[in-house]
Order: C-alpha cells, then sequence, then structure tokens
C-alpha cells in the first residue's frame, strides 16, 4: 500500500508528503531497495513515459523528479551497494564568455531526476576550470552549454583545452544551447548534440550505458 | 506615424502592472555587481543589502521624468538619411547575429560569412519599409571575441541608413563599438549630438545587471548612445510564465537599468527593449511564434509609454522553418499586434526559425509585410473629406466615381495598400507568371536590388581610423 502512495507521490510532485511515506516504509520494515525501485524509480518511469508521449509538461516532469530526488535523500543511509550508486556522474556548466544559465540549469537537474550525480560548475567558465573540474570529478559526461553565437567558439576551445591536458578521451562531450546545431556539434568534435533536456539525457544515459 | 488602435491593457492593468514593478524594486531590489553603482545609488537614496539595490518611488517617478524628457531621437546615417522615433512613430530594425543563413544559390542552412553580411546590409539598403538595419548575421569567419565590432564596422561601412547596432555583452568588444560609433560620426561631441544608430545591452532575468554588464554600460552610456534595455525573461523559466507576472517582471528590469542609465549619463536616450518571450513547455526550446509574443509585446508598447520610454519590440519573429502558411501568420499577428498598440520600433525583419536562421529572401518578404502592418497601424482617418459625401453626391448625378478627383487623390496618397511583391491579381495571372511562389519571386527580388546597390567608398582618412580601431580590437581582444 506505501509503494502504491510512494508511485503516485511522485506523480503527484508531491515533494511534502514524500518523505513521510518513505520513512513510513522504512519503519514498516520494507526493504529500502524495493522502497527506491518499486516506489520512486517505478513512478519515475510513469511519468517518463508521460512525458515521452507529450502527456506531460517539462515543468511537471521536473517537480516529479525534485519529489522523486527528496526520497531518494532519505532512503539513501539505508542503501547499500548497487542501489546507492548514481546511474552517472557528470558536469556541466556555460562556456567562457556566457553568463546564460536556463537551458544548462535545465539539462542539470533533468540529469538529476534521472539519478545522475552533478555537479553544476556554473556560468562564463574558463576552460581550465573545466579541466580541473574534470580533474577533480572525474565525471563520465560534460556537458557545455553557449546561448550566444559569439560565445559558441568557446565550446571548442574548451574541447581543446580537455584535449590538451590529456583528459578528452575520459570523458563523453555533449554540447547544446539555441544556436548550436549538430553541425557545429560535429566540427568542436563533440560526442553529443540534443535540441532539448530531455534529448540531453537521453544522450548521456547512452553515454553511461555504452 | 503611428496610431494606437489597440488596447491590450485596460488603463487600471497598466496602473496594477506598474505599481506591482515598483513594489517588486522596492521590495525584492535588483542584484547590482557593480560596486561604485550601487554606492551612487545608496547616494541617490537607494536602499543597498549587499550586492541588492532597493529603489524607492520617488526615485523611480525622478527617473520616468528624465525618461520622458529624451524620448525622442533622430537618427542620421553617413548618407544623411534621418530616422526619427519619437512616441508617435513606427520604425523597423532588422534582428542580429543570426548563426545561420539560407544560401541564396542553393537553398540549404549554412554558417554565414562576412561576405554574407555585406550582401544583406547592401540588400536593406533597398527595402523601403527597413528603417535601421542591423547586422542581420553572425560572421563565422570573424575571430570570436570581435565579432560585435566588426559586425559593427561592416554595418557604418554598407549601409546607408542609420543603424540599429549589435547587443553588446562586453566591455572589451563595447570599447571599440563606442569608438566605431564615435568614428563615423565625426567625434564624441557629435555623436552625442547627431546620434547615428544605437546598441542594445541586456540585463539577465530575474533582477540581475551583473558586472559584464554594468561595464559595458558604463562605456555606451556615458558615450551617449542610445541605448536599447533588452530584458529578455522566458515566461516560465527566468520569469513568472503568467503574461501580467512576465510584464510586471520586465517592467521593473526596464526601470531598474534606467535607473542605472541615470546615474552614468542622464543624456541617453533609453528604449524599452522587452524580449519577453515563452518556451514551448514539453521541451523548454524557446521559440518566436507563440501569440503570447506579440501580445506582451503589445502591452510592454503600453506600458513603456505610460513610463515615458520609447519603445523597441519583437516583431516579425516565427517559429517557422520555412516560407509557409505558419511563416506569414505568426509573423503578422506578432508584429500587428503590438503595432496597433503604438509600438515604436519594431525587430524580426529576415529572421525564421526563432531567431536561428536568416535568409535573403525573408528579408524581401518581411519589408512587404511590415509595410502591410504600417498601413493597418496608421488606423483609418475620418474627416469630412475621406467621408467623401461629394463622391456619392455627384455619383448620384451621374458622374463616374473611378476617375473622380478624389479617388484619385486618395489612391495616390495611399488609402489603399499597394503590394510590391506579394501577388495582387487572379489566378489566371498568376498562372500566367508560372504560378511562382513567394520565394521565388523574393529571390528574383534580391539578385534585382542587389545588382542595383553600389558601394560607396569611405574618405580615406576614416577608412584609415576604422581599419585602426580594428587593428587595436583584434590586438587587444583576440588572443
Amino acid at each position: 500500500m506505501t509503494l502504491e502512495k510512494i508511485v503516485n507521490s511522485v506523480l503527484d510532485a508531491d515533494l511534502d508528503g514524500v518523505e513521510g511515506l518513505v520513512k513510513e516504509g522504512l519503519e514498516a520494515g520494507t526493504d529500502p531497495s524495493v522502497l527506491l525501485k518499486e516506489g520512486l524509480i517505478k513512478g519515475m518511469d510513469v511519468v517518463g513515459d508521460k512525458f515521452e508521449a507529450g502527456d506531460l509538461f517539462l515543468p511537471e516532469m521536473l517537480a516529479a523528479a525534485m519529489t522523486m530526488k527528496a526520497g531518494v535523500e532519505v532512503l539513501k543511509p539505508h542503501l547499500a551497494g548497487e542501489d546507492s550508486k548514481a546511474a552517472g556522474t557528470a558536469i556541466i556548466g556555460t562556456v567562457q564568455g556566457d553568463i546564460h544559465d536556463i537551458g544548462k540549469n535545465l539539462v542539470a537537474m533533468m540529469l538529476e531526476g534521472a539519478g545522475f550525480e552533478v555537479a553544476d560548475v556554473g556560468i562564463d567558465v574558463l576552460p581550465e576550470d573545466f579541466v580541473k573540474a574534470v580533474q577533480e570529478k572525474k565525471p563520465q559526461v560534460v556537458g557545455l552549454s553557449a546561448l550566444l553565437t559569439n560565445t559558441m567558439p568557446a565550446v571548442k576551445t574548451t574541447i581543446d583545452a580537455l584535449k590538451e591536458a590529456g583528459l578528452r578521451d575520459q570523458v563523453k562531450i555533449m554540447v547544446g544551447g539555441a544556436p548550436v546545431t549538430q553541425e557545429f556539434a560535429d566540427e568542436v568534435g563533440a560526442d553529443g548534440y540534443a535540441t532539448d533536456a530531455a534529448g540531453a539525457v537521453n544522450i548521456a544515459r547512452g553515454f553511461v550505458q555504452a | 506615424m503611428a496610431k494606437s488602435t489597440l488596447k491590450i491593457l485596460s488603463d487600471q492593468e497598466i496602473r496594477q502592472l506598474n505599481e506591482a514593478s515598483f513594489k517588486i524594486l522596492w521590495e525584492f531590489g535588483v542584484q547590482i555587481d557593480d560596486e561604485s553603482f550601487r554606492k551612487q545609488l545608496a547616494d541617490l537614496g537607494c536602499e543597498v543589502d549587499g550586492k541588492r539595490v532597493k529603489i524607492q518611488p520617488d526615485i523611480l517617478e525622478k527617473v520616468i521624468a528624465n525618461t520622458k524628457a529624451h524620448n525622442h531621437v533622430t537618427l542620421t546615417s553617413r548618407d544623411g538619411i534621418k530616422v526619427e522615433i519619437n512616441p508617435d512613430s513606427i520604425v523597423s530594425h532588422t534582428t542580429g547575429g543570426i548563426p545561420d543563413i539560407l544560401d541564396l544559390e542553393t537553398g540549404q542552412k549554412r554558417r554565414p560569412v562576412v561576405d554574407d553580411v555585406i550582401a544583406t546590409m547592401r540588400l536593406m539598403n533597398h527595402l523601403e519599409h527597413l528603417d535601421t538595419p542591423c547586422s542581420l548575421l553572425y560572421p563565422s569567419d570573424v575571430p570570436a571575441p570581435i565579432t560585435q565590432v566588426k559586425q559593427t564596422e561592416l554595418m557604418f561601412r554598407y549601409s546607408r541608413k542609420p543603424i540599429y547596432g549589435p547587443g553588446i555583452s562586453s566591455p572589451g568588444e563595447a570599447k571599440y563599438v563606442a569608438k566605431l560609433f564615435e568614428a563615423f560620426a565625426g567625434g564624441s561631441e557629435e555623436l552625442a549630438k547627431n546620434p547615428i544608430g544605437v546598441v542594445g545591452v541586456s540585463p539577465e532575468s530575474p533582477l540581475k545587471i551583473p558586472q559584464v554588464i554594468c561595464d559595458t554600460m558604463r562605456i555606451i552610456i556615458s558615450a551617449g548612445i542610445p541605448t536599447s534595455i533588452l530584458s529578455a525573461p522566458v515566461g516560465g523559466m527566468s520569469g513568472p510564465l503568467t503574461l501580467a507576472g512576465g510584464l510586471a517582471q520586465v517592467n521593473a528590469e526596464m526601470l531598474a537599468f534606467a535607473t542605472v542609465a541615470y546615474i552614468i549619463n542622464p543624456e541617453t536616450t533609453m528604449f524599452y527593449g522587452s524580449r519577453l518571450f515563452y518556451a514551448n513547455m514539453k521541451t523548454g526550446c524557446t521559440i518566436m511564434g507563440l501569440p503570447e509574443t506579440g501580445m506582451v509585446s503589445a502591452a510592454a508598447a503600453q506600458l513603456a509609454a505610460s513610463n515615458g520610454f520609447l519603445s523597441d519590440l519583437y516583431g516579425l519573429c516565427c517559429t517557422s522553418c520555412t516560407f509557409d502558411s505558419q511563416s506569414g501568420y505568426e509573423k503578422a499577428a506578432n508584429c500587428l499586434v503590438p503595432a496597433m498598440a503604438g509600438a515604436n520600433w519594431l525587430s524580426g525583419f529576415g529572421a525564421m526559425a526563432s531567431l536561428m536562421v536568416a535568409s535573403y529572401e525573408q528579408l524581401v518578404i518581411d519589408n512587404e509585410t511590415f509595410g502591410l502592418v504600417k498601413k493597418v497601424a496608421k488606423g483609418i482617418t475620418v474627416n469630412d473629406d475621406t467621408i467623401g459625401l461629394d463622391v456619392l453626391s455627384s455619383a448620384i448625378k451621374g458622374s463616374m466615381i473611378l476617375a473622380h478627383p478624389h479617388t484619385i487623390k486618395h489612391l495616390r496618397g495611399g488609402e489603399l495598400f499597394i503590394p510590391d511583391l506579394g501577388f495582387d491579381s487572379v489566378w489566371n495571372d498568376w498562372d500566367k507568371k508560372g504560378q511562382k511562389d513567394l520565394r521565388s519571386v523574393a529571390r528574383e527580388r534580391v539578385y534585382e536590388l542587389l545588382k542595383k546597390d553600389e558601394v560607396v567608398p569611405l574618405p580615406d582618412d576614416l577608412d584609415q581610423e576604422v581599419n585602426g580601431i580594428l587593428d587595436a580590437a583584434a590586438a587587444e581582444l583576440v588572443k
């Protein structure tokens, strides 16, 4: 019964109720792994299917993802082994000279909703700071965002900096932003490009599953 | 001359939105990263709390009074072409810095180069309804750190009309853009007296003026270059989703920016450049063709006027990626609605695909559309002469209405819109002319107009000065 309620709490984006329901499940002795898989992840899977089908709007999806994340936080200390591992690790930032963050934040939130551990390195990020972040966090995926046509070249500069630091082959790089195109992604040697945040999540999933 | 024939907001709603904006600025304040601006604003009477500056209504009233005193500007080009912008004007400009263009020969999308910027500028010289060209394209063969400087140079070099300069977001480039403005105006004093164009500067939403923007403002506004405040929240992302919420926010961001501009140089004209827009809320991608773009632009025109600003708004914008009915209805709706609400300056010439793709043909088509929009925005002139009782009276007596002097006078006077590009006859004629669609006709026109254009070289001394500015910009900014 609690499992069904947890599924519904994710579906309804009941941020206030989800923590109590997960705690209730733990107190009732339900296996934390079951609460995660049969409750929170199951709820998010339904949300994902509805979103893919165009039945849910992006804000509804994000609210559900935030609800799931809140539930996972309660479960985390009780999870062991595979269950406690993130779906993948990523760093994401807006390139040098660009102070726009909406798209970057959206992708970060969606990745977190999909179970990724995300380090957001912010806006106007120098290539050397991306290099440092990759050295420190050792992510599987690097997301580079550019909203302005005149900051797009900084995407290439950043990728080149990762190459020079010998880190390029250790990460998969995806790029995005309103003026960015697949052709541009190919030109600068990125591994992936998406037109929207959901597409970015699919690409990142593909990277870590490959 | 525009005539406000549409009120999308009632007077009471305008009051309510202005009250909300005042409340936003007084209760939440605006984040201003520059310490010296914060200090000057504190001296003016604002309350400073960390980086947030809370602005009292009486200070806003002072800024509004100053804005009203400067809400008329005449832009003059090198060739002496004048564009007057005042509360009764309706003029146009192109979109700027689009990253892709449809190749005129192949029709395929590709990255534009300097030659495309030059060709589009030359084309714009011959578009009757385009008042102030902007560099429609982002030239991919120019080093990124100086693209805005290069675009400014190309605009001044090839445009016979006053320009709508680039949207500037870095003080490094702002310095050289300002130098170009001064060089082409004939010096700093002349620039302040007779502006030759404007530039756009964007605060960040919600309610933030980052350091780079503060530094850019300091350079541009102190040089006296008229500035469009390009406040561009995305509804539901960097501002409330509701149209009223977005408008209250944009209005607050305009007033906050104008307050900072006031302490830099109160003589510089500020334009209310609302760029409030929306996204496809299933994907998060921002799109320009929703009818709400036109609705909030119309409301922004009214809010701008209520606070003494000249408005500079989205106009001919669309989500459509081709020359189809969707492009037509999106562009017409989004331009016509603000035009009828009294917008002073409308953008969008040449843009397709939510401002991400440009085309030569679209420039020519938009010229026609804007002509039509201006005609509608003018409204209907009603007086004894236009009512034309004499015409009816003479017709009853047997004279011919078609050849009546009244008919000829008003036909010549522009009573009816005469399409210059669009088809205006019957099926048989269309068939005889080869059943051409609008894009084909527009492409032929592009070739015709480009052939007509003659480039007048710059005087040697100016040419040298301009090249020197470009070289200095490259030496300082291109690493």
